[in-house]
């Protein structure tokens, strides 16, 4: 009781500083702040789809053709603005019949350009896919129009947008009339499909374009392991050497049945807007890209890791190399696990909603480290101050033992800065349902442990939340042991802040090299916790799966919990026994 | 009673042993001076007694609580005041009272009040501590001392900064605490005029060691046979007289007009005997009053050509 009496005597002391007050309001007002800014600046860069990414066109002059002005941020900006140039300097010098030929091959483009970029005007539409297929059956099809040209002209006609060898072009002087007429069909109705998917903005179209394209691959693939084997069988001495060829042509074929086509058909059958920011499109883009991860990762028998000195210099011996590639599938399929689970509950992980509320208050806890700080400047001086003013003769004359005094201070900056932080993470917790919408806390999370109906955002949340608090428990041990042992303010705060910048730092140093193992034993990977939670988002899962598991340190959370409080509780007891016995001297 | 009872204490600091083998005691209603040169051990002592140093041996008891052992029991009879008044200077003088007041069971608004009222500080008090004066600081700090109303208090030279009205109001108080309320107080100080007037008992240390205890009291002892005292002589032959006390191996000197001698009571009236005898005319004797500093410089003086 006396001593709890003490806490509360200490904590009315401390939060009489204006100091605590000032970076009190500061933090809190971070907590609010934060989930406005990124709701107000739109957060991480856009979303351009998961292939194309476009350097933003700065203080590019609009395009004026026509009449029709095509501004710089328009897919079809820089294939316009070429189209239209190469044409004009041609005619400027037009004496060849090739010349002509390209002006009518360049206006037949510019035509079906001007028509597109007035559909697709914005940088992250699907369609913009489309517009360099569009290019090539344009050529197709002009090719097949001017069979009656010389070849030469003709290639010079095409070869400002497309290159043909001329042994390619001679096979279309080579077919008879009506297959001619067969292949112009054929094209002008895949020049008309484009047109109706961009036109109309037909998506299923463009699924079922995707699906056809993917075919046409397996049936080129196909042909050529066909034509090989009957090379073998012809020269068996070639049998050794492309086998290795069909057996990879026919994984390629195996994944593009397995995984490609069942993506672009359940986008389709789920009537998926493509790049419409629908959550389930990532999700279904996800479990792709794991999955054809996951073929990259498959483990090589012994002999064939001995045979290849690449591996065996990047992961030492066999029995690392199959731990981190069983490391790296088993991330493959929790990710893949995640994302069906929120297929199949029609509910999604906050993985896929980067801008929702949960991975908002998910991704503040960072600031569990902006407590730290703070804790540090009112822990380093928590001690030290009272011996630099003197005031600790005055103090340490009361009827209350060194061990309690010492201990209620601490004990009570430990209250005012979970009260800090929690109340901080609370506040976020809120102004980010206000903002974002409170219904995406209803969402579950998922983890193969948690089975298929997920965990919900509370029980999911609630352990990290309480887990980097002890960032802070450290922290404040820290500057506290300092403010004790030294007796000097400054000292006391700079220690552990410069502590805590050099460790991430080094961390960052030492984490990608695979020699130092050891690292992962330090409290260097830990002093960050939040980091194991806060995610760069879906964007980013390959790199972070595929780096996090090369590096050489390797970080285990609960070792890492488990090292930072007995760490603090030793320099707490230290400092405790430092204190008890040292001489006021003055 | 017995308020303070330190027996055969030591401390060694640094293998250097600051105080040696020290004993005293402070009884309720007594004021006792602690004397002593600078570097004697007077604030090592006292931080021993408010428990801000450890104990190398020997030991400390505050009204019969040993401070190591029972340090909380202890700590409630005392109240002090060590080195300067060291106080929170972002705080108010009643927020530092405030703050130290809460370490006590029931001391109130009440009496926080009362002693601001009793060190005089008036409007002052609801100032923050950094616009104090040293003197203001020091009534600060003497009020914190007697928040809890302790039977023991002790001051660590509480008269630096005072100016001369805050020096007299401070003595008035600490005997009237003495007198009325039987506080022990224990008070070093280098203003031996100060002591001799404040003080009913004076220990004297030199060197980490007790060398004196003298007792005032306004007690006339110069008619104690046994005493040593100061005498002139006013002869008519100082030289002779000057050689002749030389001869006899004892405390001399020889100013213009006269001859001092430093000699037993007792022992007078022979010397003035054996003086006629050798046919020397003596005009006057003087014996003259002994004063603290005077016992203070022979004392200390003579520790420390003994110990070098």
């Amino acid at each position: 009781m006396d001593f709890l009496k003490l806490v509360q005597i200490e904590s009315k002391k401390i939060f009489s500083s204006k100091f605590l007050l000032i970076t009190a309001a500061i933090i809190l007002l971070g907590s609010i702040a934060f989930p406005v800014l990124t709701k107000a600046t739109g957060g991480r860069r856009p979303n351009y789809g998961p292939y194309y990414y476009y350097e933003p066109a700065y203080s590019q002059e609009d395009l004026i053709i026509d009449g029709q002005v095509i501004d710089a941020e328009n897919p079809c900006y820089w294939d316009l603005y070429d189209i239209y140039h190469t044409r004009q300097n041609i005619q400027e010098y037009a004496s060849t019949r090739a010349d002509d030929l390209t002006i009518e091959f360049f206006d037949m483009l510019l035509e079906k350009y001007l028509q597109m970029a007035a559909t697709i005007t914005q940088r992250n539409d699907y369609r913009q896919q489309l517009t360099w297929e569009m290019s090539m059956q344009l050529g197709e099809k002009f090719i097949l129009e001017h069979l009656d040209e010389e070849i030469t002209d003709l290639q010079q006609a095409l070869q400002y947008r497309i290159y043909k060898d001329p042994t390619e072009l001679q096979k279309y002087y080579e077919m008879t009339e009506v297959e001619v007429m067969e292949k112009l069909d054929e094209t002008n109705a895949k020049i008309a499909l484009i047109d109706k998917i961009i036109l109309d903005n037909d998506y299923i179209a463009f699924y079922d374009y995707n699906i056809g394209g993917q075919y046409t691959q397996i049936q080129s693939m196909e042909d050529q392991i066909a034509v090989l084997e009957q090379d073998i069988i012809e020269n068996p001495v070639n049998e050794e050497m492309y086998n290795d060829q069909i057996e990879s042509m026919r994984r390629s074929i195996d994944n593009i049945i397995n995984i490609s086509i069942p993506t672009q058909q359940y986008k389709k059958d789920n009537n998926i807007v493509p790049n419409s920011g629908d959550w389930r499109e990532e999700a279904v883009n996800n479990i792709e890209s794991m999955k054809y991860m996951l073929v990259d990762f498959t483990i090589l028998p012994q002999e064939d890791f001995e045979k290849d000195e690449y591996l065996k210099q990047q992961y030492g011996n066999y029995k690392d190399y199959t731990e981190k590639m069983q490391k790296k599938a088993d991330e493959c399929n929790e990710a893949i696990y995640v994302a069906q689970a929120s297929l199949d509950n029609n509910k999604p992980d906050m993985r896929f909603v980067s801008k929702g509320a949960r991975n908002q208050t998910v991704n503040f806890l960072w600031y569990s480290m902006a407590v730290a700080v703070f804790g540090v400047l009112i822990g380093g001086g928590l001690i030290a101050r009272e011996f630099q003013d003197g005031t600790i003769r005055l103090l340490l004359i009361r009827p209350k033992t060194r061990t309690k005094l010492l201990l209620s201070k601490l004990l009570s900056l430990l209250l005012i800065c979970a009260l800090l932080y929690f109340g901080a993470g609370i506040v976020n917790m809120l102004v980010n349902g206000i903002v974002f919408g409170f219904s995406d806390f209803t969402y579950p999370n998922y983890t193969v442990s948690s089975g298929a109906a997920g965990v919900g955002f509370l029980a999911y949340f609630l352990p990290k939340f309480l887990v980097c608090y002890i960032t802070i428990l450290f922290a404040v041990s820290t500057a506290f042991f300092f403010s004790v042992s030294t007796k000097n303010t400054a000292v006391s705060v700079a220690v552990p802040i410069v502590f805590f910048v050099a460790s991430l730092i080094g961390m960052e140093l030492l984490a990608n090299t695979v020699r130092y193992h050891w690292v992962a034993f330090t409290p260097l990977p830990y002093i960050n916790l939040a980091s194991f939670f806060t995610s760069s988002g879906t964007n980013d899962i390959w790199y972070d799966i595929y780096y996090s598991t090369e590096r050489g340190v390797q970080p285990i959370l609960e070792y890492g919990v488990a090292l930072l409080t007995v760490l603090s509780g030793l320099l707490v007891t230290a400092a405790t026994l430092i204190f008890m016995k040292k001489d006021i001297t003055d | 009673m017995e308020l303070l009872k330190v027996e055969h204490l030591t401390k060694v600091i640094k293998k250097k042993t600051i105080i040696n083998d020290l004993s005293f005691t402070i009884n309720s209603g007594e004021i006792v001076g602690f004397l002593g040169p600078n570097g004697a051990g007077k604030t090592t002592t006292i931080k021993v007694i408010m428990g801000l140093f450890s104990i190398t041996n020997g030991s400390v008891r505050i009204c019969g609580k040993d401070i190591v052992t029972e340090f909380e029991e202890a700590m409630k009879n005392v109240g002090g005041i060590v080195e300067n008044p060291d106080l929170y200077k972002r705080m108010t003088g009643r927020g530092n009272l405030r703050y130290y007041a809460s370490m006590y069971d029931n001391v109130g608004e009440n009496d926080i009040s009362q002693v601001a009222e009793l060190v005089k500080m008036g409007e002052r008090i609801d100032d923050k501590v950094k616009s104090y004066s040293l003197g203001m600081r020091q009534r600060v700090g003497l009020a914190q001392a007697l928040l809890h109303k302790p039977r023991l208090l002790v001051l660590d030279e509480p008269t630096n900064g005072l100016d001369p009205i805050g020096i007299k109001e401070l003595r008035d108080l600490l005997k009237y605490l003495a007198k009325k309320a039987g506080t022990g107080v224990f008070i070093s100080s280098h203003l031996l005029s100060e002591m001799e007037i404040m003080c009913d008992r004076i220990y004297i240390i030199d060197n980490g060691v007790l060398i004196g205890e003298k007792s005032i009291n306004g007690h006339d002892d110069s008619q104690e046979e046994e005493h040593i005292f100061k005498y002139s002589f006013i002869t008519n032959n100082n030289e002779k007289v000057y050689s002749i006390f030389k001869s006899m191996n004892t405390n001399c000197s020889l100013t213009e007009s006269e001859v001092q001698l430093i000699m037993k009571r007792s022992e007078i009236p022979d010397i003035i005997k054996s003086l006629i005898g050798e046919g020397i005319d003596i005009y006057a004797v003087n014996q003259k009053q002994r004063s603290l500093e005077d016992d203070f410089i022979s004392m200390t003086t003579g520790s420390k050509s003994q110990i070098r």
